[in-house]
């Protein structure tokens, strides 16, 4: 009998240590607020620098009135998709829970550049000499990694067709 | 002689792995999510294998094909029988492999793919994962869906048991929890989500400018899946752009597509550019903003393109068969329920609160 007890009792400890083991939070929302330590791509206008996966409430605060405003329901979740206009780019934000975060800067036009100074029209030589080689390259691209952020550069020919920054995050 | 003992333990341990089993069971049934009153298209998935009669049309894809067609409308104008095989964000792949577990139960006549989703080329939310995964009946489809779809954070574990997963939802139970464990109600109309609401559309900011218009090989290659499964079925294959208006929809994009079809012979329709011609107005027939189209611009898509495919296809009209009949009048009936349940709730809220 004992040892019968022993087998249920090793059955029930496992069974219920796999449980409490088992990685996940379980509500099957994304990442909010990012997670790794290392400093990821940031962008910076005037004197406010926007980092990735950061409190867009804040951001948006210090950059002023956007010239426009646009907001849209996710496809089934609760919380709105927004994107703020700027001269220059656009800020795109994504809800968790009850905060909206940075998803991503899209540069709109030659008049913004990253802090390395590429914009729309360098070339891909400039590129490279800033940032060094990419992690991923195509033909029309060129993508880097950093951190929880990545800037995907497209290039028409040799020249910078478009330009984002934005948190690698699950939509 | 003595009588053979059979030692007693072995017994003991397969009723108590039994009874262990059974507990875990009603536990994983507990804590998945519902999708009842909160996020339903969570349900769109499941809610197919309720189906008692078969359909000569299926749709697959997002939301701008469940929330844009109304398969009801479609039987009523013209007797075609449909369903929607659609569930938020579905990508590509996840389309391919609901278009080959529908082929399980039935082989339609018409297959109809939304091609929004080929923006994707890969893998991008579990959260949407699971409502596109969870639903589906366990198959050689499902572990298909699933393998194409994980995000790096996923495993495959986690959809064989989704208590793995889903454990940590023992603190946020709620009475739907157990209300719905083994039943769920009826929420959609043969796949497609009603909504009487109206939100104009206003602007929209400008579409980004991207690195690469190309539509990506992976999500072009279960594109190709489709058609040749279709082909293999006999099924004729038919590619939709919704008349949506928001996400952009690049003409790069749909350059491709039209391309594509050309290649194939497939018919392509981009419904956005026939708007007008559909009688499609964005101030009155879309419920938020002209991202999806309400009842009022979803019936009327649906009788544009209902004509179309009576006209192009041999379809029966089902509405002279008397098990139809039968089948799609209590269809119809819920489908005015709740239309009137709806009008109810805008009148009385001003907006739609249970919905």
């Amino acid at each position: 009998m004992n040892k019968i007890k022993g087998i249920a009792a090793a059955v029930m400890i496992l069974s219920l240590g796999s449980l409490a083991a088992c990685s996940g939070s379980g509500d099957g929302s994304g990442n909010g607020g990012g997670s790794s330590s290392e400093p990821g791509f940031t962008y910076t206008n005037g004197s406010v620098t926007i980092e990735m996966n950061s409190d867009a409430a804040a951001v948006v605060e210090k950059l002023g009135e956007p010239l426009d405003y646009f907001e849209s329901e996710s496809c089934a979740f609760e919380g709105l998709d927004k994107v703020y206009t700027y001269p220059g780019f656009k800020l795109n934000t994504y809800p968790e829970e009850d905060k909206d975060y940075v998803l991503s800067v899209v540069f709109m036009d030659d008049t913004v550049e990253t802090e390395e100074g590429i914009a729309i029209g360098s070339t891909k030589d400039q590129v490279t000499e800033a940032y060094g080689d990419p992690a991923e390259e195509s033909d029309t691209s060129l993508v880097y990694e950093k951190g929880d952020t990545e800037m995907t550069i497209g290039l028409d020919g040799d020249s910078v067709s478009s330009l984002e920054i934005s948190a690698v995050t699950e939509e | 002689m003595k009588a053979k003992k059979f030692p007693k333990w072995p017994a003991a341990v397969a009723l108590l792995a039994a009874v262990l089993i059974l507990v875990l069971f009603f536990l994983q049934k507990l804590l998945m999510p519902k999708y009842m009153s909160d996020i339903v298209e969570g349900n769109l998935v499941e809610e197919y294998y309720q189906e008692t009669t078969d359909h000569e049309v299926i749709f697959v894809g997002d939301c701008e094909v469940y929330e844009n067609f109304s398969p009801i409308e479609m039987y009523r104008d013209y007797g075609i029988t449909s369903y929607i095989r659609g569930s938020a964000q579905q990508l590509a792949w996840q389309s391919y492999y609901l278009l080959e577990d529908t082929l399980r139960y039935e082989t339609p006549k018409v297959v109809v793919f939304n091609v929004l989703a080929l923006k994707y080329n890969e893998p991008q939310s579990e959260a949407y994962n699971r409502m596109s995964i969870d639903g589906m009946k366990w198959s050689k489809s499902k572990i298909g869906a699933i393998q194409s779809s994980m995000t790096e954070e996923e495993n495959m574990l986690d959809y064989i048991f989704p208590i793995l997963r889903y454990h940590s939802r023992w603190s946020e139970l709620s009475a739907e929890d157990f209300q719905y464990m083994f039943h769920k109600d009826k929420l959609f109309h043969n796949g497609y989500y009603m909504r009487v609401d109206v939100r104009p559309a206003e602007g929209f900011p400008e579409p980004d400018i991207l690195a690469d218009y190309t539509l990506g090989s992976n999500a072009m290659g279960y594109l190709d899946k489709m058609r040749r499964l279709c082909e293999d079925n006999g099924i004729e294959f038919v590619l939709v752009k919704s008349p949506s208006l928001y996400p952009h929809w690049y003409e790069e994009w749909d350059q491709q597509i039209v391309d594509y079809a050309e290649k194939y012979g497939l018919d392509y329709f981009n419904y956005e550019k026939l708007a007008d011609e559909i009688g499609i107005d964005y101030s009155t027939d879309t419920y938020d903003a002209g991202l999806h189209l309400n009842l009022s611009g979803a019936e009327k898509l649906s009788k544009y393109f209902g004509e179309y495919l009576t006209e192009t296809y041999d379809l029966t009209d089902y509405r002279e068969d008397p098990e139809y009949e039968q089948v799609y009048e209590e269809k119809i009936q819920f489908y005015e329920n709740m239309k009137e349940a709806q009008y109810e709730e805008l009148e009385k809220y001003g907006e739609i609160i249970s919905y």
